[in-house]
């Protein structure tokens, strides 16, 4: 959003499991073995700029819930494989 | 580029071709005119190249998505970057170059791939007619931006996913 200044919070480790709903326009054949990919569409939804929204999947767990509850009242989504790895180079802009 | 798209080339840049008004007919045998969505039409004169109807197809559909389509409060996609989309295909694609996918950004922009041959090729395109394209092959990338009346070098990495 303008005028937020997003900072990373340190308290999330790298191997943080972070998940994402994906609509199928973001999902394009290629050569790879599975015959697709997530187009990098999928990873910047801020229509100002900003950071790209992701759900920490330990916080739904620990609530009870599952993936189904990230996808809940999007019927025409999918998940995205859980996300880790190095999203503050690769998704936060190296945060 | 073949003389058939040449000629579909010189269509598009007329100002007969694209209209605000509904398309109703078509003039004659030899001239297509395809509905976009915004109210636009696009003119094809002689037999229009293989990749313009799958792609008008996509782009027709992407361009029905609601408001919020990816659930993160996106914008609907903008009938300007479908047209600046179409004219930039029309600039750089060769007769038989293969359809790109067409996928659209929370932005409203229009995002054209292809994933083949080896080459990873993107280019975004706003609403403005300004593009971005990234282009990858064997390790190595290239990233260029412009307008869609500068495509030169977007001809150049389309030529390599064609055969």
């Amino acid at each position: 959003m303008p005028g937020i200044e997003y900072q990373d919070d340190s308290s999330l480790p790298d191997t943080t499991v972070l998940w994402r709903r994906v609509h199928p326009k973001w999902i394009v054949e290629d050569k790879s073995p599975q015959g697709y990919r997530l187009s990098t569409a999928a990873f910047d939804d801020d229509p100002e700029g900003g950071p790209t929204s992701v759900i920490i999947a330990d916080d739904v767990i620990r609530a009870g819930g599952s993936h189904a509850d990230a996808l809940a009242g999007h019927p025409e989504h999918v998940g995205c494989p859980p996300f880790l790895g190095p999203p503050r180079s690769s998704v936060l802009g190296g945060l | 580029m073949s003389p058939s798209l040449l000629e579909y080339q010189s269509a598009l840049s007329s100002k007969d071709v694209w209209t605000t008004e509904p398309v109703q007919a078509v003039p004659s045998a030899s001239k297509v005119l395809i509905p976009l969505p915004g109210g636009i039409s696009v003119l094809v004169e002689g037999t229009p190249p293989r990749w313009l109807a799958p792609c008008v197809e996509s782009l027709t559909s992407v361009s029905t998505l609601p408001p919020n389509w990816d659930s993160y409060g996106s914008r609907t996609i903008d009938s300007r970057a479908v047209y600046h989309a179409l004219i930039l295909l029309t600039q750089t694609m060769g007769t038989n170059s293969p359809p790109p996918q067409v996928v659209p950004t929370s932005r409203g922009r229009i995002q054209l791939e292809w994933h083949r041959r080896g080459v990873d090729l993107q280019i975004e395109i706003a609403p403005s007619g300004r593009y971005s394209a990234a282009f990858e092959r064997n390790g190595g990338t290239s990233e260029i931006s412009g307008i869609v009346s500068q495509t030169k070098e977007l001809s150049e990495f389309i030529r390599a996913v064609e055969g």
